[in-house]
């Protein structure tokens, strides 16, 4: 379609271009021819004087055309039969009329060129007809013609291959990207798309479908850390209960003995009921496929909060908040996001610096960029081996110093996807057995006080 | 009286513990904070031709560095009248001493185990410079971790304790 385009744009300029300049071919040489004539009759038959005047002047100035010839025919009062001067002369009756008539004329017979005057000297009619080859138009015409056809194939061929080669740049990526997309399915969520470094459509249309990768990714990874989380913690307190009863009734046993196994079921019962009721809360709390309302979070109120469901879970932690770093206008702390899903993050981060420091200290230190909250929690716990630092954003993966720990290796994946939904960053530098420290950085959201 | 509190730096996330150290020693004053790093220009005519400080700022100071002195400036907003950067480019005693006329820098901190890292071919040390001028100065100790996890990132400097 471009392609056609192209050429007919070219053909309509080459075609238009041959016709004018073959047009003004034509009128140049009659005009010269013109010339010619007019010097012809003043040098033959004017007097003397001036008619040496001008055959110098033609001898000087004119070059001799191709085959150039001059005919002078007189006419008399008698001598009107055009017919016979025409015949005479080899020339056409029209033509020879015409210059009689109207004073002057022009014709063509294939490449010769005729230009004639009527001249008036001395009470007698002259036709001067002068006549040449255009060797202008024989050569340089056939060789401008030959030119525009080479040129006009070429650049055909360039536009083409140009065509072709800008859809193949246009569409090349599109497949590229429909064929990294039809790969990722359910059971690899945490592949993403390459990113490329210009910042094009396409490059946008490729972060777009990471972005929904990250959300699609945290869905899945929430229920299924929800189902796993619930399913075990439901069936410890049932499998006890099970077990308790099942050794009582294996035979019959004194009043005390059934006061005391019905005690441990009904201690067991209410850790169930316990437990039903967090989960409850949690899958209130959690996101329920509903959309992801974002709102003003104040980022030192979610530390606390969190320190706060901490305590309960864990009495005897020791989280310290440090917020020496904290600006004087604490107003700037307000981000833009979803306070659900960064608690779960945040608390995500403080449960695993709790857990794998063995209850040291845990510091939580907040400061404020000119565009950035950053947050660093710091432990001194385990840590992770450096070769093991680039997949601990792989689902599932547990370091391999983490094994006298309970855990999925679910938080961090998760914790990333949501810090990445508000567009943050998570960044984890850790040295084995020293400590660990996680840096998350949001994106400050701009209230206007 | 505002004071103006000359620091010397190296560019590193640790230095900026001299700025906390400054500031929390000037509890409710305003201080013009200047950041100093000493350079060696060369005097190849070409190379004094394309000295530009700009350039040099560019080069030498890493993103982290610019975003771990924007949390001190939130963190100290009442009290940080001017926060800036300067090279110092001169070999002698004297030209030191005009540097901080020029500046009208009231006091210096530099640390006392202070290493400048040599973070181009031009770095140059001028803490001789400094133990030589008759301006007040306080030399202050700090830990610098060349090898911790967070080396050289912006969360050292939540690492650091006052």
């Amino acid at each position: 379609m471009l392609a056609s385009t192209f050429v007919a744009l070219i053909l309509a300029f080459s075609v238009f271009i041959y016709y004018f300049n073959s047009r003004y071919a034509f009128s140049d040489f009659y005009k010269r021819l013109e010339i010619r004539a007019f010097s012809m009759a003043k040098s033959d038959l004017d007097q003397k004087s001036t008619a040496d005047l001008i055959r110098d002047f033609k001898g000087e100035y004119l070059e001799p055309l191709h085959e150039e010839k001059h005919v002078f025919i007189e006419l008399d009062g008698k001598n009107r039969d055009f017919k016979k001067i025409a015949n005479e002369n080899n020339l056409n009756e029209d033509f020879v009329r015409e210059i009689y008539e109207n004073g002057s004329s022009t014709y063509r017979r294939n490449k010769l060129f005729f230009s004639g005057i009527r001249y008036d000297v001395n009470n007698k009619n002259y036709l001067v007809i002068t006549s040449a080859i255009n060797y202008y138009y024989e050569h340089h015409m056939v060789y401008m013609r030959n030119l525009l056809v080479i040129s006009i194939s070429i650049s055909s061929i360039i536009v083409v291959l140009i065509a072709y080669w800008l859809s193949k740049r246009l569409i090349n990526p599109i497949k590229v990207i429909t064929e990294e997309v039809n790969l990722i399915g359910t059971e690899n969520l945490h592949v993403r798309l390459d990113v490329s470094d210009n910042e094009d459509e396409l490059t946008q249309l490729i972060r777009t479908f990471n972005n929904m990768l990250d959300r699609l990714e945290t869905s899945f990874e929430t229920q299924k850390n929800f189902i796993s989380n619930a399913s075990h913690e439901l069936n410890t307190p049932l499998t006890s209960i099970i077990g308790e009863a099942d050794v009582a009734l294996a035979r019959d046993r004194s009043a005390e003995e059934y006061v005391d196994a019905l005690q441990q079921i009904l201690k067991e019962a209410e850790k169930l009921d316990k437990k039903t009721k967090a989960l409850l809360y949690l899958a209130q709390t959690g996101f329920n496929g509903k959309v992801l309302v974002f709102d003003k979070v104040r980022i030192d109120q979610l530390i606390f909060d969190v320190h706060k469901t901490i305590n309960r879970i864990h009495p005897d932690n020791k989280i310290v908040i440090d917020f020496s770093l904290l600006p004087e206008n604490p107003e700037m702390l307000k981000i833009k996001g979803n306070e659900q899903l960064l608690h779960l993050a945040l608390s995500n981060i403080l449960l695993n610096s709790y857990k794998y420091s063995s209850n040291q200290s845990v510091k939580v230190s907040l400061g404020l960029s000119e565009n950035q909250v950053i947050l660093v929690v710091t432990d001194s716990g385990i840590g992770i081996p450096k070769d093991e630092l680039q997949y601990i954003y792989d689902p599932f993966f547990r370091a391999s110093n983490t094994r006298n720990f309970e855990g999925y290796g679910i938080g961090l994946p998760l914790t990333r996807n949501i810090i990445k939904i508000h567009k943050g960053e998570l960044n984890v530098y850790s040295v084995q057995n020293e400590g660990t420290i996680v840096e998350i950085k949001l994106p400050v959201g701009k209230y206007t006080l | 009286m505002e004071q103006t509190i000359m620091i010397l730096t190296d560019f590193s996330i640790d230095s900026l513990y001299l700025v906390k150290k400054a500031l929390d020693d000037y509890e409710d004053q305003s201080v013009n904070i200047l950041m100093v790093h000493g350079v060696d220009v060369s005097s190849y005519p070409s190379d004094l031709l394309f000295f530009s400080k700009s350039v040099l700022y560019s080069k030498l100071v890493s993103e982290e560095f610019k975003e771990a002195c924007s949390v001190l400036r939130n963190r100290y907003s009442s009290r940080i009248n001017s926060f800036r950067f300067d090279f110092f480019t001169g070999f002698t005693n004297a030209a030191f001493g005009n540097f901080l006329e020029g500046n009208k820098v009231d006091k210096i901190y530099v640390a006392g185990n202070f290493q400048s890292r040599h973070l181009s071919g031009m770095s140059a040390d001028i803490t001789g410079f400094v133990r030589k001028c008759k301006t007040e100065k306080v030399e202050v100790n700090y830990v610098t971790s060349e090898e911790g996890p967070v080396s050289g990132q912006l969360a050292r400097l939540f690492q650091m304790n006052a």
